[in-house]
């Protein structure tokens, strides 16, 4: 009753509520939204971790401030020269050359929640965009730009992007971020286009239309309002897709060579050799990767939970592909 | 709609999009920097063979004449010779494919079957703290990072406790021993195996689980599912003669569409465990710049994610009778 | 010894903002053989009732007091076995929406097939397919359309597969939950037709559940009108077509033009007899707001049962200023 008739009202009486009311309806549904998601147990985990992954990620800027040998990349302990396991000097231990693991993870999150939170946002943007045109534009549009996002669905993204390495060689951390969000945007373009087809049919883009609104003005002012939640949605599912395939990449040595990530770190443990030695240097950044992939699906699955459960429908099957 | 022509719509499909994926690997390579012919062609080779090479892939033509030349040598089989290994590239290609589906289907179904059971049930559980624990597992179990569980892996089963080969396939004495029958060298695949399909079977088990279960609880809301409950059957007849087989249909979907994903995975889990299939081949010819190779080997994994596609498809419309009848 | 007595039955639903009635001290009997009708708007509790007689209320439902008396026996004592061998056997229901209530991936004899094998599992196959050809031809279904999909039927064809469904294990009782409501007007008539046969034919007692108050004039002798979860009156069908009590009765007949042709409602009104039995609820009546003769009475103090005929009563304070 309460949070479908308040948007019911929000909507149909748009002009004669005044502004502070409609704040206030706003806030309604948020708390109430809130307090659904604060419910969830899977939502609340993903949140804490989030919060401390965001932490560390802050942190990151530190311990090279408190001595250069802290320093992620460039750093070297000038008493260590080889893989040496935790202690009060270095925390989590060195690698192979002596340099801090422990900030090498904070640096870690700091570079994880760059390239998943910018290659998410720039594959929601493209995906709403394209959903909505592809909905709304009508057939051929439709088509075409369907069977072009059903197109690099097929494509095993990771493997395209090392072609393309090897095409034009090493690729920057910014590349590699625009080139997932270009692989990851047509499962967000499905979901949004076949919301958008049923709100076209809905009464009140009708009514936009009669106004005299252009189609521009009622895809951002009447269709974007209503698809935005469920792009969001999807927002934290496309951050753990980016977040592995960076991974990967660089867990493969096509990473950007002058930052480090954890998938970087990997590749170190695992091409020195020294996974069998040193599960100190080889368990942080494996717990990190998984983790805040974790904590992203986590928030996403309890979101989903909160937003009305018949936009949920529409996507059931698009699910895996995120 | 019947199924012979949905097969054939899809089928036709399916050679489009490769069409359009060749065609786009071919603009790919030649608008990449350097010179094609040092990219395809390895120069250390004696010079005849050289101009017998550049001869064979056209590429002393014009651009459209190579692209035509590129399409025919696709149909013939003739990718060129792999700079790292000195060998036609069509011949390492057909060594490595088959042990990549060997290890990718045996994943999948597997996999798929785990997956599917156990989402059924926990579907039934909801709300209950199992069904609460399951599926934090399986949210864990599929968020885990492939390439360092498989370290893991390896470093536990196989390093410390010493129950698994450390990477391969076969162990080469066992396949060089004349007197090794066909039932030793299973075995000992097999037994190569093992690891590197646990460590898939874990991921992708925990993200068919979480799939088949959210399916479930849709389906259990629908009106059949009522009619069932009333016609007295028990509620396990419920759940499997009328709740499972509807909920599978948007499962199968969704592995279709994640399948291009799960290539990803595959060929991590290669590389990691130097399985010899056609995912570590490429990632391999990546690394060493063996571009023949490594255009070759992607345009195949490209197929087989296309045919793996349209057996999906043939799957969902014998599972749906809305679709084959 | 009635077919069916339900007493007093109160059904609730828990929510996120506490338990909510749906149901409110219902009683009613139904004898072998009978039709009733329960009429009243999306809402007001019909299908709870309907459900709650198969023990198939929702998980968040539960009867908060009352008995379902079914041939004498207390069906909310049944365990949960036992409820599985009831259903269907003794009381089969049609449902809302036939071409949901049809799976999808099986066959609709095979679903057919299912309910006479899970009741009677001493029967021969020879039997079944005799048993399910009878069922076809009872409701007009060409025997080869036995095993196709149920995408394959058309809406009508549908529902009186539905109808073969909810009869193949000859139950005693048939409960009815909008049997027609997605149907055309031609096809309508046809299954009211189908099941009012049906029920000369077999003998069998039924409910019949619908908003649409021509539907039950059509098919039963007695009527119960609910709203929002009462009962606020019930009767024989010429009681209570011809001279209702109940403003919102009143209301509900008027709005429906069909019927003035089957009863003149508005005729020669018999004396309306003024006697309340005892308080019967709390709460002041549901209706007031809406009720065009409503008075300050109405919005103060509950509603009084007033009995009209011994058969015919009505849950309205208003007496003999109603018309």
């Amino acid at each position: 009753m309460t949070i479908t008739s308040n948007r019911h009202a929000a909507y149909s009486m748009e002009n004669v509520i005044d502004k502070k009311t409609r704040r206030s309806y706003k806030r309604q549904r948020f708390s109430a939204g809130w307090s659904l998601f604060y419910k969830n147990m899977v939502g609340k985990i993903g949140l804490y971790l989030l919060i401390l992954f965001g932490a560390m990620a802050l942190a990151s800027y530190i311990p090279p401030l408190v001595d250069p040998m802290y320093h992620p990349m460039t750093g070297v302990d000038p008493l260590i020269s080889y893989a040496s396991p935790p202690s009060w000097r270095h925390w989590l231990g060195t690698d192979n050359i002596g340099r801090d693991i422990f900030s090498q993870l904070l640096t870690g999150a700091r570079v994880a929640f760059l390239v998943g939170v910018s290659a998410a946002f720039i594959s929601i943007v493209l995906g709403t965009l394209i959903g909505m045109i592809a909905g709304y534009g009508g057939r051929i549009a439709d088509s075409l730009l369907m069977r072009f996002a059903d197109m690099i669905m097929v494509m095993p993204s990771l493997l395209v992007i090392l072609l393309l390495s090897v095409l034009f060689g090493q690729l920057s951390i910014w590349i590699i971020v625009i080139l997932i969000a270009l692989f990851r945007w047509p499962a967000v373009a499905r979901v949004i286009r076949s919301q958008t087809l049923t709100l076209k049919k809905r009464p009140f883009v009708d009514m936009a239309r009669v106004a005299g609104a252009s189609h521009i003005r009622i895809i951002f002012r009447h269709i974007l309002p209503n698809v935005l939640p469920m792009a969001l949605l999807y927002m934290t599912f496309r951050v753990t897709s980016a977040i592995i395939v960076e991974a990967a990449l660089a867990f493969l040595g096509f990473g950007d060579p002058n930052t480090v990530s954890w998938g970087m770190m990997l590749q170190w443990v695992w091409k020195t050799g020294h996974m069998f030695q040193a599960p100190y240097w080889l368990l942080p950044p494996g717990i990190c990767i998984s983790l805040i992939t974790l904590s992203f699906y986590m928030m996403g699955r309890a979101m989903e939970e909160v937003l009305d459960p018949r936009l949920r429908k529409i996507q059931k099957a698009d699910y895996a592909a995120s | 709609m019947n199924l012979k022509s949905l097969l054939l719509r899809r089928s036709i499909e399916i050679l489009v999009v490769f069409g359009i994926i060749m065609t786009g690997l071919f603009l790919l390579f030649h608008a990449a920097p350097g010179d094609p012919i040092s990219m395809m062609v390895d120069l250390t080779m004696t010079p005849e063979d050289v101009e017998r090479m550049v001869a064979q892939l056209g590429l002393d033509q014009p651009i459209w004449i190579q692209y035509l030349y590129y399409i025919k040598n696709f149909f013939t089989g003739n990718f060129g010779t792999s700079f790292h290994y000195g060998r036609p590239v069509i011949e390492i290609i057909s060594e490595r494919l088959p042990n990549t589906i060997l290890l990718f289907t045996t994943a999948t179904i597997l996999a798929a079957m785990a997956g599917v059971w156990l989402g059924k049930i926990i579907a039934w559980y909801k709300g209950k703290a199992i069904d609460t624990w399951t599926t934090i597992f399986a949210l864990v179990c599929n968020t885990l990072f492939l390439p360092w569980i498989s370290l893991l892996f390896i470093w536990f089963f196989a390093y410390w406790v010493g129950w698994f080969p450390l990477s391969g396939m076969m162990t080469p004495e066992i396949w060089v021993n004349p007197e090794a029958g066909f039932f030793a060298k299973a075995v000992d695949v097999l037994h190569h195996m093992l690891l590197p399909l646990l460590t898939l079977f874990i991921v992708n088990t925990g993200s068919y689980l979480l799939i088949m279960r959210s399916s479930m609880l849709e389906t259990i809301k629908e009106d059949y599912i009522l009619t069932a409950r009333a016609k007295g059957l028990s509620e396990k007849q419920v759940r499997n003669r009328h709740a499972a087989p509807n909920a599978l249909l948007p499962v199968v979907t969704s592995v279709g569409l994640s399948l291009a994903f799960s290539v990803n995975g595959g060929a991590l889990t290669e590389t990691v465990f130097s399985w010899p299939g056609i995912g570590r081949e490429l990632i391999f010819a990546v690394s060493n710049s063996d571009y023949p190779l490594a255009m070759a080997s992607f345009l195949f994994i490209a197929l087989v994610v296309l045919v793996a596609n349209l057996i999906v498809d043939i799957l969902y419309a014998y599972l749906d009778p809305r679709i084959s009848y | 010894m009635p077919l069916l007595d339900v007493d007093n039955l109160t059904i609730a639903y828990h929510t996120r903002s506490g338990p909510v009635t749906a149901v409110e001290n219902v009683s009613f009997r139904l004898e072998r053989g009978k039709f009733l009708g329960i009429v009243g708007e999306s809402g007001c509790g019909k299908t709870t009732i309907g459900m709650s007689l198969l023990g198939l209320l929702p998980e968040n439902g539960f009867v908060r007091e009352g008995r379902i008396l079914f041939e004498g026996s207390d069906l909310l004592a049944l365990s949960q076995k036992e409820l599985q061998a009831f259903r269907w056997k003794k009381i089969s229901m049609i449902f809302q929406a036939a071409m949901n209530a049809l799976n999808p991936v099986h066959r609709v004899g095979d679903q057919i097939i299912e309910a006479i094998r899970i009741h009677n599992p001493e029967f021969s196959e020879e039997r079944i397919q005799k048993e399910i050809k009878e069922l076809y031809d009872l409701v007009d279904i060409p025997e080869q359309r036995i095993f196709d999909y149920p995408h394959q039927y058309s809406g009508g064809m549908k529902q009186r597969a539905v109808i073969a469904m909810a009869l193949s294990c000859r139950p005693d009782l048939v409960i009815a939950d909008e049997p027609t409501t997605a149907l055309d007007v031609i096809v309508q008539d046809q299954i009211i037709r189908k099941i009012k046969d049906i029920q000369r034919q077999r003998g069998i007692a039924g409910i019949f559940i619908s908003h649409d108050i021509g539907v039950v004039a059509e098919a039963c002798q007695d009527i119960m009108v609910m709203y929002r979860g009462k009962i606020v009156e019930q009767g024989k069908r010429e009681e209570v077509f011809v001279a209702p009590v109940h403003p919102y009765t009143i209301a509900l007949l008027s709005s429906h033009l069909t019927i003035d042709g089957v009863f003149d409602f508005h005729a020669d009104k018999p004396e309306v007899a003024c006697d309340f039995s005892p308080d019967f609820f709390a709460g002041v009546c549901g209706y007031a707001e809406s009720c065009s003769r409503a008075e300050a009475q109405c919005f103060t103090a509950p509603p009084k049962w007033r009995e009209i005929t011994p058969t015919h009563k009505a849950l309205c304070r208003l007496c003999g200023q109603n018309d």
